[in-house]
């Protein structure tokens, strides 16, 4: 792990952490991406599917939203295209990061409705993620002065 | 020895045309006889040439027009009526009634080789244009199945390496995350197995060597068998609905355990915590029924369609591979269709799904009520 993540860990232990939504069908890739995000100080909604993230989203406005491209049922591009529609209706934008096993162009062409934040690329390491979740989030924090 | 046919040529109408061609003649013939000489009627001696030559080639022209040069002659110098000597403008005229029937029958030749030409292309042309679509969907399907493989392949493998790389890194963590972080590891590779046998079978299915080991299985225990997968996982929603005692039949028992397996699944993946999901078994006249059923989302009746579809075709015609529904749906249907049954679906949005697994019963004796499953076994999908 960097330096930077366990810095910024330490920072958020000192103030509000972070709320971040996560949605992700696959148990697994779930319980180790919660894990992950809250060793480095993140408070985690975990949502299982496209609907509990949704509910989840309604409940809380979160900070930021992970979100996987690849479930079934409600697909994630159905989830993100819905979730910037509420952005525009109710709560304002939140950074959106969507995980997929798809190559990023390829998930990029479908994606233009609701262009997320970042992309990353499954298989990635805790790294890219926790460096994304960082800087989106203090663009954001940026933004808001 | 009889002569074939030449297409255009020798159609149906034959005999009826040479009438025609027949009759025009007799009848200009006579009008000509009648108008002896006063009125320009041999110009209508074309008439019948043109119409042998474009109805049978040079044969007709030449005919017609040999037919025409004849009748002429006994009109104007055979048969009784005003003596009009042979001229200049009679002789013109008989080259003409040649040249009219010879010219037109090989303007009409060409043209009809011509179109003859046309249609063969086209019909060529099309012919290729099939192949190349065809060619195209196939590659594009493969394509298409590399990327449902590689995301159903990579989710796993970021659990595993990802909580993996934090076990080593961390290696002062709290004890209750690292179990946490072990059992991670654990299930993903599990699923990870469960993706590989999937890819297999999928991959033997559409070469066609899909191929089961059947044998006779209680029911009952296939069901139970399922409800230990889940236990073990801590998964206890599981609900089985008792079935018969001695009801039985001949499956291949490990694939069919996938099948339900995966059912029992997505239908925990799709419904609330707390909500049970039920399996239950039954005869009934097609063989018998397993039917999973849960009280979740339901499923968005625009995707019931293609919920077992590997790739469907999307608004602008490409191919897309189904990479939300992955392998599980679509291989379970192959398993079971195999077996000669079939998954089918049904589902409300905000009360839940239930999918239905029948597997046919080999060698019922005949019952008058009902009549015999009639699914064929397709493992060429």
């Amino acid at each position: 792990m960097s330096h930077n993540s366990e810095t910024g860990a330490l920072s958020r232990r000192l103030e509000q952490s972070p709320y971040l939504l996560l949605v992700e069908d696959d148990d697994a890739l779930r319980g180790y991406l919660a894990n992950c995000l809250e060793l480095a100080g993140h408070q985690v909604g975990e949502c299982r599917n496209g609907f509990e993230g949704l509910e989840a989203f309604d409940s809380r406005k979160p900070d930021l939203v992970i979100l996987d491209l690849d479930m079934p049922v409600m697909s994630g591009f159905r989830l993100l295209a819905l979730l910037r529609g509420r952005e525009r209706v109710l709560r304002g934008p939140v950074p959106i990061v969507v995980i997929t096993g798809q190559d990023i162009e390829e998930a990029m062409e479908v994606t233009t409705i609701g262009a997320p934040e970042a992309y990353l690329k499954k298989p990635f390491n805790s790294q890219s993620l926790l460096v994304a979740v960082d800087e989106l989030l203090a663009s954001r924090a940026g933004a808001e002065g | 020895m009889r002569t074939l046919p030449v297409p255009g040529r020798w159609s149906g109408g034959a005999g009826a045309r040479i009438a025609l061609i027949t009759g025009l003649l007799a009848i200009v013939s006579y009008l000509d006889h009648l108008a002896s000489g006063r009125l320009p009627i041999s110009h209508l001696y074309y008439l019948p040439i043109l119409l042998g030559a474009i109805s049978f080639g040079y044969v007709g022209g030449l005919g017609s027009a040999v037919a025409a040069i004849g009748l002429y002659h006994l009109t104007h110098f055979v048969l009784p009526g005003p003596a009009v000597p042979l001229d200049e403008a009679d002789l013109l005229r008989l080259v003409l009634f040649l040249a009219v029937g010879v010219t037109t029958a090989k303007l009409s030749n060409d043209r009809r080789r011509m179109s003859r030409l046309a249609r063969e292309l086209e019909m060529g042309n099309r012919e290729l244009s099939a192949l190349n679509s065809q060619l195209t969907e196939l590659s594009q399907a493969r394509a298409d199945f590399v990327a449902v493989a590689s995301h159903e392949l990579r989710t796993p493998l970021t659990a595993i390496l990802g909580s993996a790389a934090l076990l080593v890194d961390r290696p002062t963590i709290d004890p209750e995350r690292r179990s946490k972080l072990l059992r991670h590891i654990h299930d993903a590779a599990a699923r990870l197995q469960n993706t590989v046998e999937s890819l297999l079978d999928a991959a033997l299915i559409e070469s066609g060597r899909f191929s089961l080991r059947r044998e006779p299985v209680a029911v009952a225990q296939v069901l139970e068998d399922c409800r230990q997968a889940f236990l073990a996982i801590g998964e206890e929603r599981i609900n089985v609905v008792n079935p018969p005692p001695g009801l039985a039949f001949s499956v291949d028992r490990h694939k069919l355990l996938q099948v339900l397996i995966n059912l029992v699944g997505n239908a925990f993946k799709y419904s609330p915590p707390g909500t049970p999901v039920d399996i239950c078994a039954a005869p009934d006249c097609e063989g018998v029924k397993i039917s999973v059923t849960d009280c979740g989302y339901g499923i968005e009746p625009a995707d019931l369609s293609y919920i077992f579809e590997r790739y469907y075709r999307a608004a602008d015609g490409r191919i897309r591979a189904n990479r939300g529904a992955g392998l599980g749906l679509s291989v379970s249907r192959d398993i079971v269709r195999a077996h000669g049954g079939d998954l089918s679906v049904r589902s409300r949005l905000g009360e839940g799904s239930t999918f239905t697994v029948v597997i046919p019963a080999p060698m019922e004796p005949p019952r008058e009520v009902c009549t015999p499953a009639g699914q064929k076994s397709d493992p060429h999908l």
